[in-house]
């Protein structure tokens, strides 16, 4: 009984460590962007939501500048009515002059904040970061959009998976570079995803145009149903392939270990067709005509890559885990420019339609 | 020793004469005399007007006493058309029988013996449908404040041997009658002992209702829950006799009580027993989900938007900051400001004439409600939150748990304003150590959860059928543990054949 006075007064005095967030009386950081201003000096950008009773949402964009991140954050403190905490953080926006200097430093504070999820999204620009989040895109928010732009571009349509957990571990695992959407504003009511900023370390070092993220997401990640290609099988008759769901899988060769047999499996259906009728001669047809362009772009994709000498498919790792005892470090380098690659595309077409 | 001698002394030769003495001061005590019309022999009645009733005595004891021959007080067994009719010659008797309302007859002849002639009044309340378990299917009987009354509604319902019916007397003033309900040779005799020596081992002046026996017997007297279930239906009690529980009467309530008697059954109502397996199944799980929705939902509310405004899904986070951006409170007094208008809404409604109740209660949450949304006191999504789970409190069907449940939400409130959800954490974890070491007459409360009777589940959050239901509860430890032969319920002759 003599515990039940001592257990109240400990829990009396424990309140005291923790700290009271109430969330109408903070400021939640729900988008930043950062840009190079000048060597070692930088813009920093952090967008606020405010929410008011009408249910209306108020982007409010706080910019500072400063050497270090940091810096940046304790500057816009002074500028806040409430305290800016990092929590609510959706997306994170470098500047195409910081991709190129490197963005570790930046997206390394996020790993070691415990209030940010590991799922919220880094992207690069083209051009100023600042300017996309000054943009005003609609009642949800600015930060609320661009989360989703990528989200659903991400689940639906052609960029591969990624976000501030998969950055971080292709980032940090060896026989890996990690990329991102590149972001594009097209006016002060638009934005869109413009390509992929391919890096090599921390450093962008080539953007993917768009037309060809449908082939890097067959290499990189898997379209999960949702993903459609236009086929032009010539005569002016073309045709959507739709609902496309794809797998892949690296194997090195069992004869030559500097070959990698690519393994891409696609299944879809076809939902448009501008010629007379379907027949199945002409569903093979468009088959062969696909899995022949899937064929030769990916080859293109990843002999450029080789050339750059990035690798964000992971056939370093691919290595590192499928030879024992390799000296990852001293061949790598090496290695990768004598690779050769063999891709095998197999595409079925699963069904033309509803009438016959 | 001296005193002692003396004491008795006094005691013996003024007995009669003082419980007269003491019974005379009451209004309704009389003491009638009489002389019989063949034998010429005066007699004496003697009884307490208000419990005897009136008719028994004009009709059949006293035209009888005094035209037929009465010689000796034996005669008056063949003179009365009664069946109680006792003669002793034990003093001692005379005080208890009066009060029970049995009419005392002397000789003048012979003042040693007495004849006592039952002739009490019964004031029962006709048969109602149960209120508080109230079903919209099935026996609309529900028991009255007679114990008479009440044993007989069991009894017809199981009508065997078997079914075996102690009483005592308890209590130094109200001198209730208290009964002990089981099955002979299915009923576990150590639960039954224990139920025997705790009743009897009651100390308290006046025991009114079957309540004050739940609070006198049970294992732990500081415990918000209820260890001991009530019932107002018959029906109930003779199936909880057919498992093998026991069930303890008190005369006067119209509650008798179960036991042993564990968590789950309070969120199990009759009526699941009543429809098909698959509904009360779907139910009983409904009522547990609103219990837990009905304890945490606010006190989640606070930890969230005071400590965590990280685990907000990023879709809710504008709902919830536009909704309490002019409110002024932070969101614990916010949530104590609405919590306490419910609980007076229902205390006040409570209290109130039931038509009157009824208005108050609607009347009440909306303006109130709506009022204070306005106001900018509250936010409307805590508005929602509360009117929710004060709905969801309502579902349990045992008054004395719902109540227990609307209680629970308030350390759970303060926890979760001290520490956030970590507070939450750690409410919950002391009421599972309360709970687990909660018992009902020393059998475990939370069973069949832990201790885990897999078996047993068969019938708590969910019911199976019937079917599966032959072996009768593992943890009542009964003498005889088949309801039924499994196989032959299984067969159904037409199709089967």
């Amino acid at each position: 009984m003599k515990k039940i006075p001592f257990m109240v007064l400990f829990l009396l005095i424990m309140t005291g460590c923790v700290q009271e967030k109430i969330i109408d009386e903070i400021d939640i950081e729900t988008a930043a962007a950062f840009d190079q201003l000048k060597k070692d000096e930088f813009i920093g950008t952090i967008l606020v939501q405010d929410y008011l009773p009408d249910k209306t949402i108020i982007n409010k964009v706080f910019t500072t500048e400063g050497s270090l991140r940091r810096d940046l954050l304790l500057n816009i403190q002074k500028q806040t009515s409430g305290d800016l905490v990092t929590g609510g953080l959706l997306i994170t926006i470098f500047g195409d002059k910081l991709a190129d200097k490197g963005i570790v430093d930046f997206v390394d504070t996020y790993q070691r904040d415990a209030s940010i999820g590991s799922r919220n999204f880094l992207a690069t620009s083209h051009g100023s970061a600042l300017e996309i989040l000054k943009g005003d895109y609609g009642p949800q928010g600015v930060s609320n959009y661009l989360y989703t732009l990528i989200e659903h571009n991400i689940n639906q349509k052609d960029v591969p998976v990624t976000n501030l957990h998969i950055f971080l571990r292709d980032f940090y695992i060896k026989g890996k570079d990690p990329y991102l959407p590149e972001l594009r504003r097209l006016n002060k009511t638009q934005v869109e995803i413009s390509g992929l900023s391919l890096f090599r370390g921390d450093r962008e070092a080539y953007v993917l145009p768009k037309e060809k993220m449908f082939f890097f997401k067959l290499l990189a990640d898997r379209h999960s149903g949702e993903g459609s290609f236009d086929v032009n099988i010539g005569k002016g008759r073309k045709s959507a392939v739709r609902s496309i769901r794809s797998k892949h899988k690296y194997r090195l060769s069992k004869e030559d270990r500097s070959q990698v047999n690519i393994q891409i499996k696609i299944r879809g259906e076809i939902r448009e067709y501008t010629g007379i009728k379907l027949t199945q001669a002409i569903v093979d047809q468009i088959a062969k005509k696909l899995e022949k362009e899937i064929e030769v772009e990916c080859m293109k994709l990843v002999k450029h890559f080789q050339k750059l000498d990035i690798d964000p498919i992971g056939f370093g790792y691919l290595h590192r885990k499928s030879i024992r005892g390799y000296d990852f470090e001293k061949n790598w380098k090496k290695d990768y420019q004598n690779l050769t690659f063999k891709i095998n595309a197999d595409v079925k077409i699963l069904e033309t339609g509803v009438i016959e | 020793m001296k005193k002692w001698i003396k004491k008795n002394q006094t005691q013996n030769g003024r007995k009669q004469s003082e419980w007269e003495k003491a019974l005379e001061k009451s209004k309704d005590f009389k003491k009638s005399f009489h002389i019989n019309k063949k034998t010429n022999i005066p007699f004496s009645l003697t009884f307490v007007t208000s419990l005897v009733d009136e008719q028994i005595i004009q009709q059949s004891v006293l035209p009888n006493l005094l035209a037929d021959e009465l010689q000796t007080i034996s005669d008056i067994k063949k003179i009365l058309p009664l069946a109680d009719v006792e003669i002793s010659n034990d003093p001692s008797q005379i005080e208890q029988k009066l009060l029970n309302g049995y009419v005392m007859l002397t000789l003048k002849s012979n003042e040693d013996q007495f004849g006592f002639i039952a002739a009490q009044k019964e004031i029962v309340r006709g048969l109602t449908t149960p209120e508080i378990e109230f079903s919209v299917i099935g026996p609309k009987e529900a028991f009255v404040e007679s114990i008479g009354q009440n044993i007989n509604l069991v009894r017809k319902r199981l009508p065997v041997k078997e079914l075996i019916i102690e009483e005592y007397t308890l209590g130094s003033l109200s001198k209730t009658r208290i009964a002990i309900l089981y099955m002979d040779g299915i009923t576990d005799e150590e639960n039954v002992n224990t139920v025997r020596e705790r009743i009897t081992s009651i100390e308290f002046d006046a025991i009114t209702d079957s309540s004050f026996v739940v609070q006198l017997i049970c294992d732990n007297s500081n415990s918000p829950f209820p260890q001991l279930l009530d019932t107002e239906r018959p029906d109930r009690v003779s199936s909880v006799l057919a498992e093998g529980k026991v069930v303890i009467m008190v005369d006067g309530s119209p509650h008798a009580l179960i036991t042993p008697t564990t968590l789950v059954e309070f969120f199990g109502s009759f009526e699941d027993y009543l429809l098909n397996w698959i509904l009360s199944s779907f139910f009983r799980l409904i009522r547990v989900f609103a219990v837990i929705f009905s304890i945490q939902i606010t006190p989640l509310y606070v930890a969230v938007l005071t400590y965590h405004y990280e685990l907000i899904p990023r879709d809710l986070i504008g709902t919830l900051i536009a909704s309490r951006r002019v409110v002024p409170l932070p969101p614990i007094l916010e949530a104590l400001f609405l919590e306490l208008t419910i609980e007076l809404l229902r205390e006040a409604g409570a209290r109130l004439p039931t038509k009157v109740g009824q208005t108050i209660g609607i009347v009440g949450g909306i303006v109130i409600g709506t009022a204070s949304v306005e106001a900018g006191l509250t936010s409307n999504i805590l508005l929602i939150f509360i009117a929710l789970s004060a709905l969801a409190s309502f579902t349990t069907p045992v008054y004395k748990m719902a109540n227990t449940i609307r209680l629970l939400r308030f350390p759970f409130l303060l926890f979760a304003q001290l520490w956030g959800l970590l507070g939450i954490v750690f409410c919950t974890c002391f009421l599972l150590t309360h709970l687990l070491r909660l018992t009902s007459l020393g059998r475990p409360y939370f069973q069949p959860i832990y201790p885990p009777r897999i078996k047993d589940l068969k019938d708590s959050i969910i019911r199976l059928p019937f079917s599966n239901q032959s072996l009768r509860p593992y943890y009542l430890h009964t003498k005889n543990r088949t309801r039924f032969n499994k196989e032959k319920a299984h067969m159904k002759k037409d199709i089967d054949e």
